[in-house]
C-alpha cells in the first residue's frame, strides 16, 4: 500500500504516514462542495448525455447485481488543481453515501473517479477489495479506458473499464472457489506455473 | 502409179468400214426428229424456230416425270433441319449404346453409317484387335447429339470393361471430329498418362480434320487413334509408369470458374447443413451469454482494518491521465 500523499510504501496497518506524515484528519474546502449523499453515477462534470448516462447507470446497476453486497460507483468532477487527486478521490470515498446501495457496507464498494480538469482517472477500492484487486490489474482497466477517453469518447471509455473490471474480478473468483485445474500436477510444477494458491503454500509450509 | 492405186483402195475400204459402224450406232440411239410438212410451214411463216423442237424432247420428259403426292422439297428439309435440333438421344438408344458390353468394336445402333460403310469400319477395327492387345471401341454419335454427364466413357470403362484388360474407348460424333472423347482403361492410363492421352486424341482428330466427308473423317480418326495405340501398348508393355502431371497442372493457365454457379451447387447440397450449423450456435452463443449475464458471483469479506484513519477505503490505484496533449516538464523561458 501507498500514501496517497506522497507515494511512498506504508506498512499494511499504519495509521499515519510516516514519510509525509499524512493521516485523513479533515475535508478539503473543493471537497465540501460536493453533496454527502449521491447517486451511483454522479456526473459532476457534465460530460455524458442524458442517454449515456441512462446508460452507465444501467451498468452500474448490473455489476451491482452480478456481484452480490459490492456495488462500482462513478463519479466525474472537476477537481481544481492544487487538489492532490489521489487523496480526494480517497476523501470522496470515504466521506459519501450512495442512495442506491444505502443498504449496503460502504467498504464494499469501488469508486471509479474521472476528473476532467486534469484528465486524469482513478480508482478508490473499499477495505472488502482488498484481497481481491491489485494495483496491476486495476491499472489494466483504468489503460483500457484511457484509450477511449483520449479520443473523446467517454461512454465506450467508461463501458471498457467496467468490463475489464469485471473480467478481472470473475477471474479472482473462479480463482478463489473453483477446484484447481491443474490439482493432478505436483506442489513444486504448480508454483512454478502459479496455480498454487495462498492456503496451499501455506498448509506446505506447515507441513514442512 | 501402184502407189496411187494401193491409197485408192484403202480409202474405199476405210469409208466402207465406216459406213458398217454408223450403222451399228444407228440401231441403238433413238431416231432422229423429222421435218412434217406442218413444221416446215409453220418456220416459214415465223411461227416457229428449229431450236424448239430440240427442246421438245425436253418438256415431254419433265411433263412425265414421276410425281410423289404430298411430297415437297421444302418439307423434308424442315424435317431434317428439326431432326438436327432434337440433341437428346432418346432412352431406348441409349440402352443400347450403354446397357451391356458391346459386342462389336463400332456402336452405331442408330445406323449412322450404312451398311457397307459400317462393315468397312467395323473391319478396320478387328483388324486393329488382332494386331493389338488394346481394344479399340467406338461408339458413333450424330454431331449434333450430346451425352448426360453420367454417360462418359470414363463411366462406361468401369462398367464393362474394368476386367477386359487394356482398352481405349471413343466417343466419336459424326461430322464433328473436334467433339471426340478418348478414355483409357486404367492400365494404360497409368502408364502413358493424361498428357499423352489428350495428345493421341488430339492428333486423331487433326487427321480426320484433313477429311472433307464424314466418313472419311472417321476412317482417318481410327486409323490414327490406331497407331497411337500401337506406340501406347509398347509402352505399357514396357512397364512405363507416366510421371505425375502436378506440376502440368500448375503451369497450365487455370480455367476460368463460374463461383456463381459452384455457390449454388454448394448451397444446394450443404446449405441446409450450413444453416443449421449456425442457428446451433448462435442458440448456444446466445444461452451462454445470458447464463454469463445471469450468473452472480458472491465474493468472500475479509476483515476489515482501517488505516490511515479513512473508516471505508485507503487503497487508491495509481492515477492514470489521459490527456491528449503532453505537459512539459521543462519551466519554459522567455526571450526578453
Amino acid at each position: 500500500m501507498k500514501c496517497p500523499q506522497c507515494d511512498q510504501q506504508l506498512f499494511d496497518h499504519a495509521d499515519q504516514c510516516p514519510h509525509c506524515g499524512f493521516l485523513h484528519a479533515h475535508d478539503h474546502q473543493w471537497l465540501i462542495d460536493l453533496p454527502r449523499q449521491c447517486s451511483l453515477f454522479s456526473d459532476h462534470a457534465g460530460l455524458l448525455k442524458l442517454k449515456e448516462r441512462q446508460a452507465v447507470t444501467r451498468l452500474l446497476m448490473q455489476f451491482a447485481q452480478r456481484f452480490p453486497g459490492r456495488f462500482l460507483a462513478l463519479m466525474t468532477v472537476c477537481l481544481p488543481v492544487e487538489a492532490n487527486f489521489s487523496v480526494s478521490a480517497l476523501a470522496i470515498m470515504n466521506r459519501c453515501r450512495f442512495e442506491e446501495t444505502r443498504w449496503l457496507d460502504a467498504d464494499a464498494g469501488l469508486l471509479l473517479l474521472i476528473d476532467m480538469e486534469q484528465k486524469q482517472a482513478t480508482l478508490v477500492y473499499g477495505y472488502h477489495w482488498e484481497g481481491l484487486l491489485h494495483d496491476a490489474d486495476v491499472e489494466k482497466c483504468l489503460a483500457r479506458g484511457c484509450e477511449h477517453w483520449r479520443a473523446g469518447r467517454y461512454l465506450f471509455g467508461i463501458k471498457a473499464t467496467i468490463e475489464a473490471l469485471e473480467k478481472i474480478i470473475i477471474r479472482r473468483h473462479r480463482q478463489q472457489n473453483e477446484p484447481q485445474k491443474t490439482s493432478f500436477l505436483p506442489n513444486w510444477l504448480r508454483m512454478k506455473i502459479g496455480h498454487l494458491s495462498d492456503q496451499d503454500q501455506e498448509q506446505r509450509g506447515g507441513s514442512s | 502409179m501402184k502407189l496411187g492405186y494401193g491409197i485408192a483402195i484403202s480409202v474405199c475400204l476405210f469409208s466402207a468400214a465406216l459406213g458398217q459402224v454408223d450403222e451399228v450406232v444407228a440401231e441403238d440411239l433413238p431416231p432422229l426428229p423429222e421435218w412434217s410438212s406442218e413444221d416446215m410451214r409453220r418456220w416459214e411463216l415465223g411461227e416457229s424456230l428449229i431450236s424448239d423442237l430440240l427442246f421438245q424432247s425436253l418438256k415431254d420428259a419433265e411433263n412425265v416425270a414421276p410425281i410423289i403426292e404430298g411430297f415437297s422439297w421444302q418439307q423434308y428439309e424442315r424435317e431434317l433441319a428439326e431432326e438436327k435440333k432434337v440433341s437428346q438421344i432418346p432412352q431406348k438408344i441409349l440402352a443400347q449404346y450403354f446397357s451391356q458390353k458391346p459386342t462389336s468394336f463400332l456402336i452405331d445402333p442408330q445406323n449412322i453409317l450404312t451398311r457397307q460403310e459400317y462393315r468397312d469400319r467395323l473391319s478396320f477395327l478387328k483388324y486393329h484387335d488382332s494386331d493389338s492387345q488394346v481394344g479399340l471401341y467406338v461408339y458413333l454419335f450424330e454431331g449434333h447429339q450430346k451425352l448426360e454427364q453420367d454417360q462418359r466413357a470414363q463411366q462406361v470403362i468401369q462398367q464393362h470393361f474394368a476386367e477386359s484388360g487394356p482398352t481405349a474407348i471413343v466417343f466419336y460424333y459424326m461430322e464433328e471430329p473436334g467433339r471426340a472423347e478418348l478414355c483409357l482403361s486404367d492400365e494404360l492410363l497409368r502408364s502413358v498418362g493424361g498428357a499423352e492421352r489428350a495428345r493421341a486424341l488430339q492428333s486423331a482428330i487433326n487427321q480426320a480434320r484433313v477429311k472433307s466427308q464424314p466418313v472419311d473423317q472417321l476412317d482417318s480418326f481410327c486409323v490414327q487413334m490406331s497407331i497411337r495405340l500401337y506406340w501406347m501398348e509398347k509402352a505399357w508393355q514396357a512397364g512405363v509408369i507416366a510421371p505425375l502431371e502436378v506440376s502440368a497442372e500448375i503451369i497450365s493457365p487455370r480455367t476460368p470458374v463460374d463461383w456463381r454457379l459452384k455457390l449454388q451447387d454448394w448451397w444446394a447440397r450443404w446449405g441446409w447443413f450450413f444453416v443449421f450449423t449456425c442457428l446451433v450456435c448462435a442458440t448456444a452463443w446466445i444461452i451462454r451469454r445470458r447464463q454469463r449475464q445471469r450468473r452472480r458471483y458472491r465474493l468472500s469479506t475479509p476483515d476489515v482494518v482501517t488505516r490511515l484513519g479513512y473508516p471505508h477505503a485507503a487503497a487508491v490505484s495509481k492515477v492514470l491521465s489521459f490527456s491528449a496533449r503532453r505537459r512539459s516538464t521543462e519551466p519554459t523561458t522567455t526571450l526578453e
